[in-house]
């Protein structure tokens, strides 16, 4: 069953008179985790702001399904794709419960109040990801790597198929961003959710992901499965001739060249 | 707050019931202090059973438009301030700190100096105009490439206000000193002037504004989370912003062209609310709106005993409680 369900077609973008996206095509097929690779700087941002419509492109279109983004109303595109930015910081200290039930929005009447089903959800939200013990602590309160499960929750509580993450490990510790990549998995395979992350950390994206899209100054440069991603000749398209690629066991790593060159000094 | 549980309807209406019962206070209170006392017993006497009694004309007649015009005003700019707060996500923006309330005040002085008296049944019209520029300006000065610098913004609103008062200054100068008293107790903020013809004008329109601000703020808690978040939540940010933004502006110069700049209680109150209740604007709208009300009532008792009987204007008062807070919130509670 592969099915298309987000789909980019020529797309192009620019702040200002500063191109930031250049002749981007791609699909991203329903299930599957997606990664998103590329420097600081390369447009993943940006990319992501367009996959849900926040950002209009200059030119080309960006399908659900069958359908243009930009035909759907905000709420539509919500119950269908949900979005965790790489920063959120909420100015007023709501609960992680009042949090996470955020993402009901969508669902809600006109008054926008929450039903019996809405805390449920919530709720089952908060226990995937192993937040409800922090239901009545204060967002501005707790660590990094809680507030980015807290976010994680409000997006699953969106009950969207498709789940955009922007660097979702960018600021955690190392066990921290494993956690979240290890959940994130979780909710791909248990949850079928099509899950598409955007990071610089081109060895964890390779260890979850089943596809790696690489892209560099906006351009795509590669779109395969990791262990083609993770070559020499690719990443010094984007990277220069700095990089290596090592195995340990079944997995594939990068290294900087230069830590060889030092151990064959030291050696 | 620890221990909060999240927003439900029936959390509210109890939270509600608490402060309708404060304002019920300040209502008795209101009535029966001023420059003649009148007891509690012939007072509800009265109100029950209405007679041609001295009693009865002063409640009427005086006391009830003015505890009346109080507590729309109250609950007018303490809506505002907080929908101001949540859209501009800081704790110290109300329309009196953003230059709204002062541009409302300057729309009023040049549409009663020039003696336009544009006006669509009763509404401000010149007013709402000058409202609706100041806030549109003081946002265009907070935007920083595309993002909204409230500090930014909230410098331009001070400076704005500032700018507005001495423009008010100005034409105040080139009136006729009889005419001038008027004006200066009004702009000061001032409710002892209200009669039930101002209240039968404001109402309606306090009434069109609120309504539909509190059907859909609850956009205003997606919104506190930043445009982007919000829109991914799926609200629309622009329209949304739009509507706020012309809704609080709307309710300011309703209130501002009748009882003059009556400062920082959209500030105080908003915030002492969020506190104690938690910053969910389903509850804190209304119940800041309610409580808002039973302070200014309160803060207007003050302002008509303390110097008895002569009065002072209640922009005073509120000003003496709200700046020190403001300063307060300012250098030792942001976070």
């Amino acid at each position: 069953m592969e099915e298309i369900v987000l789909k980019l077609e020529k797309i192009f973008f620019s702040y200002k008179n500063l191109p930031v996206l250049k002749d981007i095509s791609f699909e991203i097929k329903r299930g599957e985790f997606f990664g998103i690779a590329g420097p600081n700087g390369s447009g993943k941002t940006t990319l992501l702001k367009i996959m849900n419509g926040i950002l209009k492109p200059e030119k080309g279109r960006v399908y659900y399904e069958k359908t243009v983004i930009h035909k759907l109303t905000r709420k539509e595109i919500a119950k269908r794709i949900s979005y965790v930015p790489q920063e959120h910081e909420l100015p007023f200290a709501f609960t992680v419960e009042e949090t996470v039930l955020m993402g009901r929005y969508p669902h809600l009447g006109i008054l926008g109040i929450e039903g019996q089903r809405d805390h449920e959800i919530a709720k089952k939200a908060m226990e995937k990801c192993k937040v409800l013990h922090l239901r009545e602590r204060v967002v501005t309160e707790i660590s990094g790597g809680e507030k980015q499960r807290v976010a994680i929750a409000r997006a699953l509580a969106q009950e969207a198929e498709v789940m955009l993450l922007d660097e979702p490990t960018a600021h955690l510790d190392l066990s921290s961003a494993i956690e979240i990549m290890n959940l994130l998995k979780n909710l791909q395979e248990k949850e079928k959710k099509t899950v598409v992350i955007a990071s610089h950390d081109l060895n964890l994206l390779s260890n979850f992901s089943n596809r790696i899209m690489l892209i560099a100054e906006g351009r795509i440069i590669s779109i395969d499965v990791p262990s083609r991603i993770l070559s020499e000749d690719v990443l010094k398209r984007v990277y220069g001739d700095i990089l290596t690629v090592v195995k340990v066991g079944n997995t594939y790593f990068v290294v900087p060249k230069i830590l060889e060159v030092h151990r064959k000094n030291t050696v | 707050m620890k221990n909060r549980k999240p927003f439900t309807l029936s959390r509210l209406i109890k939270v509600l019931s608490l402060f309708f019962l404060l304002l019920l206070i300040s209502f008795f209170l209101s009535i029966t202090t001023g420059s003649i006392k009148i007891g509690l017993k012939s007072a509800v006497i009265s109100i029950l059973k209405p007679n041609e009694s001295e009693v009865s004309k002063i409640i009427f007649y005086i006391r009830l438009p003015r505890f009346l015009m109080g507590a729309i005003a109250g609950w007018s700019l303490c809506l505002s301030g907080a929908v101001f707060q949540g859209i501009l996500r800081n704790p110290l923006a109300d329309s009196y700190v953003l230059g709204v309330a002062s541009a409302s005040a300057l729309g009023a002085v040049i549409d009663r100096l020039i003696s336009l008296k544009i006006t669509f049944m009763g509404f401000p019209l010149f007013s709402f105009l000058f409202a609706s520029c100041a806030i549109a300006f003081v946002y265009y000065m907070g935007m920083v490439n595309g993002t909204l610098n409230t500090g930014r913004m909230i410098l331009a609103g001070v400076i704005l206000g500032t700018f507005f008062s001495a423009c008010i200054t100005f034409i105040l100068t080139l009136l006729p000193k009889k005419e001038l008293q008027g004006i200066f107790f009004w702009l000061l903020g001032d409710l002892s002037s209200a009669d039930i013809q101002d209240v039968i004008k404001v109402s309606p329109w306090v009434v069109i504004a609120s309504v539909p601000i509190l059907i859909i703020s609850h956009r205003l808690n997606l919104l506190s989370a930043g445009e982007e978040e919000a829109s991914a939540l799926g609200v629309n940010p622009k329209s949304t912003l739009t509507a706020f933004f012309l809704l609080s502006s709307f309710l300011t110069a309703s209130i501002v062209s009748r009882c003059g700049v009556i400062g920082f209680v959209g500030l105080i109150i908003p915030h002492l609310i969020r506190i104690v209740f938690g910053p969910d604007v389903r509850l804190l709208l209304p119940v800041s709106g309610i409580a808002g009300a039973s302070f200014l009532v309160l803060s207007d008792i003050i302002a008509k005993t303390i110097l008895s009987p002569s009065e002072i204007p209640i922009g005073v008062i509120t000003a003496f409680f709200g700046a020190p807070f403001f300063l307060y919130l300012l250098k030792w509670k942001r976070k």
